[in-house]
């Protein structure tokens, strides 16, 4: 074998309370596309930042080699240099600017020193987008793009450059299943030019189609890496996770009862295009002990429903009925929602549901301090024990809950967000893409609790673009495209050609 | 020790650290002056006009917010105090009552209500209420007035000797049992041990916190009843902010005010209190800066806007919002009020004064920075 592009020796990694890396070690092929799989925590995130300069040489012990060479990299721009270049788990793009702003940041193409070429740069950013085969106007402000597309604006930005090294941290997490084809299919055109992939992931299925090795960490140790022809979905688990996980959908069907929830023609409209709806007319029922699954492609309107009827937008651009247990209800704002019993987990966390400078304690109990306080005193004996039975039963990684939830590994994240709607204990629980980041011990943990609160008569609502999952989990799938819904499957006749017919846009 | 942990430290007790330096500093350079009862016990009472006031701008700034409007409602107050008791006659109470209404409640309201409703940065409504209530006060009166006998009670009283001691003991003992209490309770809560370390430290540091204001006050006239009302407001609101929900919601509408939102806090609510009680404790302060000097000037409390958030922003409360608490604003505020008295004691002009405390907002601001982004 020839000698690798990269190496990383023994890197040890320590936060205070937390050893993140023990001993790591890692070696990257040229032209190689490795996987990186683990539990959430196990220290992914952190190996890549230690690699990409976020964390700068002399905050972690170990050695990097770059072609036989020792680097340190004491800045981000110095790896960048280095042909390293690297997407992170959460977005960092700046909403306010466009896409041609963003790819070109602190790189602007600039006349006479320092006044930018604004027609050079959208020219440029033209010639990167249709070399990605993306249609996507360049003067585009982020903030009007749905997650999938600012996710290949990262990837625009970080592959603009000659680069040998590209660092995907779960860059599919939020892609549709097109936006992912694309996906491989910009890696592999990466890959012939010789560059290099390091590509995390907890959907073990791209990691089998994309990868051609395998590194394994748990714990913050390194366990190993493998070719994937020597690998199987159930030995890959067991490395990973340290046991065997029979079944992935463990799902229970309760008796379908009373209608909970109905939504009678919910219109919102569209704030950019005056005259169109985000949501269109969309009118359904939700049933206690049902799992109601949401499909569709993103962008579809799905995410726009269940903000709306959580109260999330001014009372303006929204109309239509909502009732709850044949009531009718005036929500105007999150608050209304929750009083009557709805609680929404965003489908974005960072922006939306955390608060990350925040504890972990003060997250889960944030919406529903009301139950455990005082007149206007909180009880912190009881908010400790509540939240306590949270990371107990979300398996929440932490060595306490005082520690700020921007510290935790994405996937914990998440389940903070899980456990801040959970406390509020709702009737309807909507959850927008519960599963995103989240490992596959963890994800058995959070349909087993979805199981659960169907049984104790709690109508839940789930988004999600994971085909298996809504086909494995939901007793109902409605299926949106454009605004609408387009059509209503039921658990015993729902397949995947038939919910991505109706997803598109077809009808039978 | 490490280098990383003397970061760690400094960024705990740095601003501490430095009151206790400038202490030091005018302590050995003016001839004992500065330590002398009577000194200290004059700094107490100009401290707590500015102090008070610091104490709302907390939880404003917190909020993501900020309230230039403080020092204009110095002067109203003081102002409307005056016109209340000594032209119009009424009972004082009602007067204070009438004053705190209208030169803290309704612009306050104005402030937090009308920014909140229309979306846009107080920086704009409060530069506007800033500037009304300047105007409003010299139209009230153009000239100084006196104020009547209750309010120069509640700027001039001090406390007698022996009620002083017990409230300094009470106070003590209280503190004491609280912080004991509470950690013993934790740590049952918690499931941990009690560290001894962090009942003996506090408990320490108020005994010798409590002596020095013992010796202070029982050597110089007593306690100044301001001080004790100051002291009375810092506590509630330091509960305020760490114990009760609207001390939880106001961390979180300044960490991420939409995740707040989505959260189901009012954001409406919250927002718009912080602004009427900071607006209150500055109408009050005008109050108690007319009793202390015994009357109104219109012109009273100008740019004190600026004295109030270099004091809450040299303790450590971000502009960002999000990060902060009243301690931390309690020793800005000592800082500031140690400076402009020290350097008065070395004679210095106020133009140079006003130099050096810049200065330290600068240093303050660069030594938060430094210590917050240690990667460890
Ligand atoms: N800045 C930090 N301060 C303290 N602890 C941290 C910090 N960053 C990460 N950690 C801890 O280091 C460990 C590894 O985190 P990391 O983000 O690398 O996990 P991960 O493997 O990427 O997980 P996920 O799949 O959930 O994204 C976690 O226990 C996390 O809490
Ligand atoms: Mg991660």
């Amino acid at each position: 074998m020839n000698s690798p592009v990269l190496e990383m020796r023994h890197i040890t990694k320590k936060f205070p309370g937390v050893r993140a890396l023990d001993d790591v070690t890692l070696e990257v092929q040229k032209g190689e596309i490795l996987g990186l799989v683990g539990e959430n925590g196990a220290g992914k995130s952190t190996l890549m930042k230690v690699l990409s300069g976020v964390y700068p040489h002399g905050t972690y012990d170990g050695e990097i080699f770059h072609k036989g060479e020792t680097v340190r990299f004491h800045h981000i721009n110095e790896a960048k240099q280095s042909g390293i270049g690297i997407i992170h788990q959460e977005l960092n793009l700046i909403p306010e600017l466009n896409i041609a702003e963003n790819i070109f940041l602190n790189e602007e193409p600039t006349v006479w020193g320092s006044v930018i070429n604004y027609s050079e740069m959208y020219l440029e950013t033209h010639k990167i987008l249709d070399n990605m085969g993306i249609d996507m106007n360049p003067r585009r402000k982020i903030a009007h793009l749905t997650m999938g597309k600012q996710q290949l604006v990262e990837i625009a930005k970080a592959i603009k450059d000659n680069i040998e090294i590209l660092i995907l941290d779960e860059p599919t997490s939020s892609l549709t299943e097109v936006e992912v084809d694309l996906l491989y299919e910009l890696l592999r055109a990466l890959k012939h030019k010789g560059v290099s992939c390091i590509f995390i992931s907890h959907k073990f299925k791209e990691i089998f189609h994309i990868c051609d090795r395998v590194s394994i960490l748990k714990d913050g140790k390194y366990v190993g890496t493998y070719p994937i022809p020597d690998l199987n979905h159930d030995k890959m688990v067991s490395l990973m996770v340290g046991r065997n996980i029979k079944e992935l959908f463990v799902k229970e069907t309760a008796d379908p009862g009373e209608c909970v929830l109905e939504v009678n023609d919910l219109c919102v409209k569209n704030p950019t295009r005056p005259g169109s709806f985000l949501v269109d007319h969309v009118s359904f029922k939700a049933r206690k002990g049902e799992i109601l699954a949401f499909a569709g492609l993103m962008g579809s309107g799905r995410t726009e429903t269940m903000m709306a009827i959580f109260g999330a937008y001014s009372k303006k651009s929204v109309s239509g009925d909502i009732r709850i247990h044949n009531n009718s209800t005036n929500i105007r704002n999150p608050a209304d929602a929750l009083k009557n019993g709805i609680a929404l987990v965003t489908e974005d966390r960072k922006q939306l549901g955390l608060h990350l400078l925040m504890s972990i304690k003060e997250n889960i109990t944030l919406a529903s301090l009301e139950k455990i306080s005082f007149a206007n005193v909180i009880n912190k004996p009881k908010e400790s024990q509540i939240v306590g039975e949270y990371i107990d039963s979300l398996k929440i990684k932490t060595p306490s809950d005082q520690i700020a939830v921007n510290t935790l590994s994405g996937g914990n994240q998440q389940k903070v967000v899980l456990g801040k709607s959970l406390a509020t204990e709702p009737l309807v629980l909507i959850l927008d893409e519960p599963t995103r980041g989240i490992d596959v011990g963890a994800k058995v943990e959070i349909f087993k609790i979805m199981n659960e609160l169907v049984k104790n008569g709690v109508v839940v609502i789930m988004i999600s673009s994971e085909m298996l999952e809504v086909l494995g989990m939901a007793d109902r799938i409605l299926v949106m495209h454009e605004g609408k819904i387009t059509g209503e499957l039921n658990r015993k006749e729902a397949t995947e050609e038939k919910i991505m017919t109706y997803a598109t846009g077809g009808t039978r | 020790m490490t280098k990383t942990q003397l970061l760690l430290i400094s960024r705990k007790y740095g601003t501490f650290i430095a009151l206790l330096l400038i202490i030091a500093i005018f302590a050995s350079t003016t001839d004992g002056i500065f330590l002398s009862a009577r000194n200290l016990s004059n700094l107490s009472r100009q401290t707590v006009v500015i102090g008070n006031i610091a104490i709302g701008m907390t939880m404003v700034i917190l909020m993501g917010g900020i309230d230039l409007s403080v020092g204009s409602l110095v002067g109203l107050g003081g102002i409307m105090v005056a016109v209340f008791t000594t032209r119009l006659h009424w009972h004082p109470a009602v007067a204070i009552a009438a004053t705190l209404l209208l030169a803290g409640v309704l612009p306050g309201f104005i402030n937090g209500y009308i920014s909140e409703k229309y979306r846009f940065h107080p920086f704009v409504t409060t530069l506007g209420v800033m500037t009304i209530a300047r105007g409003a006060t010299l139209l009230i009166s153009p000239v100084s007035m006196s104020v009547g006998e209750t309010i120069k009670f509640i700027g001039q009283y001090n406390i007698p000797k022996p009620v002083t001691l017990i409230i300094l003991s009470i106070s003590f003992f209280l503190y004491a049992a609280i912080t004991i209490y509470a950690a013993v309770h934790r740590s049952r809560y918690e499931k941990t041990t009690v560290q001894l370390s962090k009942l003996i430290i506090p408990v320490a540091a108020a005994a010798v916190f409590f002596s020095l204001l013992g010796w202070v006050f029982l050597s110089y006239r007593g306690m100044p009843f301001m001080v004790l009302i100051f002291a009375l407001i810092v506590t509630a609101s330091h509960f305020l902010l760490t114990q009760t929900r609207t001390g939880r919601y106001m961390y979180a509408i300044g960490g991420n005010n939409q995740a707040a939102r989505l959260s189901g806090i009012n954001v409406m609510s919250t927002w718009t209190f912080a602004f009427i009680l900071t607006g209150v404790l500055a109408a009050f302060s005008g109050i108690m800066l007319a009793g202390r000097l015994g009357g109104a000037t219109p012109t009273a409390g100008n740019a004190y806007e600026l004295s109030v958030i270099a004091a809450v922003v040299i303790g450590g409360t971000s502009l960002m919002g999000g990060v902060g608490n009243i301690m931390g604003t309690l020793i800005g505020i000592f800082i500031l009020g140690v400076l402009t008295n020290g350097m008065s004691l070395w004679g210095l002009s106020s133009y140079v004064q006003m130099c050096v405390q810049g200065i330290v907002i600068v240093l303050a601001v660069i030594l938060d920075s430094v210590t917050k982004n240690i990667r460890v």
